[in-house]
């Protein structure tokens, strides 16, 4: 049973999506308990996600990773199982900003986010900066991230922060940007943060989130990563 | 007085100097800034985008009162060409968004797994012409309005003593699909179907080849560009980006260069793990023009004795820094990666929201 589980992690690892999966039906047929199998794919992104923080791998090995786990957990959870997960109170609402649909960065980041166990709102592509204020009202979300890969994005950022400052004073929450962007790009949106890739914007999110201990963000911060 | 045609032979002559990799008398400057241009002008995104003629008027206004450039990278302009680089259809400004706003790619799932095995089996053009026909509301048509405005735009561009570098776009199979398939999707085939993939690439790139041959036949361009955007080495483990992505490069970048043309590897994102492999490309024949996101100064370091080296202004420095920051970044690369085989211009594209008087101070800088 042991062997199986460390086969599963080094397939998951090694991006072999054929072999995961199967080792993911032979360990279902032996009983092993479905969730710790889906624990051992979770294990194997973790180290993808790892390579990729070193370098090692590439944009291309997350999002086959990422799949990899979507195509074990339609596998031991069935069809529906893939979106039980992510119904509970959101922590990070997460869109790329108005004028702007590119979503691929925001999606990668958004996976990367959820595998590490983040509860993540996405609001899509062309948000304009009336929906993610209604969307922080809603939710009472701790943290923001907008996305932008055109440099027209920089202005709605700015409009987008502008907004949240202004209409939730001290209740707002951290605002991270990610995408086109760089530190000059951070002060110019009045941004909190802002993430190189989607492993840095993730795990940036989990450290704000554990320095808040109660689940709010200090915000305030105009530190640039 | 210097007539437009001695002007243009100056300019023509110290751009040919620095693509050679030799020292010309100073070093040339040669920007693109297409929507740039219009917002500059204060002419409406919508009315010129679709239309190669007024583009062109556009960027020939736009860019002699901005100062004095030895070339510019596109005479003209249709957001049609982007539909044709990655077989995707376009969010239109006027069309499908405000008037003044930016056109962009709307990608999305236009390409099926399905195609790859038509274009194996029934070959690319075939592929092509229905899916433009069917799935891109007969861009074909579109696209020809830009390709009959191209000898008439170099001609005016001409006429003013600018040098029109590069007029064409073509690119690798890689791009076209990525494009098509969307990036998730493509990314995923070269895992789950890699050979299957490479089948229908290398039949696709026979055919872009040939395209590419019959299109400098044509127009007789100084320069075309080959570019990257999706398959930069940032995005792509070493062993898929040797089998997907560099050998339809040289293939490519060889036929541009055998019918007498500059290759310009337009390459955005981060090409730097793979700045080894541009040296199998023609020496003297290619221009190196990341877009500020690759370390252009590794850029030289290893292909400095190769190929010359274009850019890299960096677009948030021109929306968002000041003539003098423009100015300091320009003079850094002018001396540091000129003087010789270097070509001054933007990262990519100007942005639309660029400042006039950084753009100015980027144009002003070769000069010292």
């Amino acid at each position: 049973m042991q062997a199986v589980r460390k086969l599963i992690v080094s397939a998951v690892a090694g991006i072999q999506e054929e072999k995961a999966i199967s080792l993911v039906r032979n360990g279902l047929a032996k009983g092993i308990d479905p969730f710790v199998l889906l624990e051992e794919v979770r294990t194997g992104v973790e180290i993808v996600l790892e390579r990729y923080n070193r370098g090692e791998y590439f944009l291309a090995d997350v999002v086959m990773a990422a799949d990899i786990y979507k195509h074990a957990q339609q596998v031991v959870l069935g069809p529906a199982g893939e979106t039980s997960s992510h119904g509970g109170r959101p922590q990070v609402v997460f869109g790329t900003v108005e004028k702007d649909i590119h979503d691929i960065g925001k999606n990668i980041t958004i996976v990367t986010m959820r595998h590490y166990g983040l509860e993540v709102l996405d609001v899509g592509v062309n948000v304009p900066p009336r929906v993610f204020l209604e969307k922080l009202r809603q939710t009472g979300a701790p943290i923001l991230c907008l996305s932008g890969l055109i440099s027209d994005a920089y202005d709605s950022m700015k409009k987008t922060v502008c907004l949240v400052k202004k209409s939730l004073g001290k209740r707002r929450p951290t605002i991270v940007i990610g995408g086109l962007v760089n530190e000059v790009v951070c002060i110019y949106t009045g941004a909190d943060y802002w993430a190189k890739n989607c492993t840095d914007g993730a795990e940036l999110c989990i450290r704000l989130l554990k320095e808040r201990g109660n689940g709010r963000c200090a915000a305030g911060s105009r530190t640039a990563k | 007085m210097v007539t437009a045609r001695e002007l243009y032979e100056e300019r023509l002559n110290r751009i040919k100097t620095a693509v050679a990799l030799g020292k010309p008398d100073r070093v040339p400057v040669v920007p693109m800034g297409d929507s740039f241009y219009l917002k500059y002008l204060r002419v409406k995104l919508a009315d010129s985008c679709t239309n190669p003629k007024l583009f062109n008027e556009a960027i020939l206004k736009a860019v002699t009162s901005l100062g004095e450039v030895d070339g510019i990278q596109h005479p003209s302009f249709s957001v049609y060409l982007l539909s044709v680089l990655w077989i995707s259809e376009l969010k239109i400004p006027g069309r499908d968004l405000p008037e003044d706003d930016l056109w962009q790619v709307d990608e999305k799932e236009l390409m099926t797994v399905e195609d790859y095995d038509t274009i194996i089996n029934q070959g690319y053009k075939k592929f092509l012409d229905d899916y433009y026909m069917h799935r891109l509301d007969n861009l074909n048509a579109k696209f020809q309005q830009f390709v009959e405005s191209l000898p008439d735009a170099i001609k005016a561009t001409q006429d003013m003593g600018i040098v029109p570098f590069s007029p064409g776009i073509t690119t690798i199979p890689y791009e076209v699909f990525c494009g098509g398939r969307s990036m998730s999707e493509f990314l995923k085939d070269l895992f789950r179907i890699p050979d299957k993939v490479q089948a229908a690439m290398d039949v696709a790139i026979e055919d872009i080849v040939e395209s590419a041959r019959q299109f400098c036949r044509a127009i007789k361009p100084i320069a075309t560009w080959v570019g990257g955007w999706r398959s930069a080495s940032e995005f792509l483990s070493p062993r898929l980006w040797q089998r997907f992505v560099f050998p339809y490069y040289k293939k490519l970048v060889q036929a541009v260069v055998d019918e007498g043309v500059i290759a310009v590897l337009h390459f955005d994102s981060n090409w730097t793990r793979d700045l080894e492999y541009l040296r199998e490309l023609p020496k003297g024949k290619c221009v190196f023009s990341p877009d500020g996101t690759t370390d252009i100064f590794k850029a030289k370091e290893i292909l400095g004795d190769h190929l010359c080296i274009m850019g890299d202004v960096p677009a948030a420095l021109l929306s968002l820094g000041t003539p003098d920051e423009v100015h300091n970044y320009c003079r850094r690369l002018i001396e540091n990666i000129g003087p010789s085989g270097f070509i001054l211009a933007q990262g990519c594209d100007i942005p639309p929201n660029a400042k006039p008087e950084n753009v100015k101070a980027m144009i002003e800088s070769v000069k010292g």
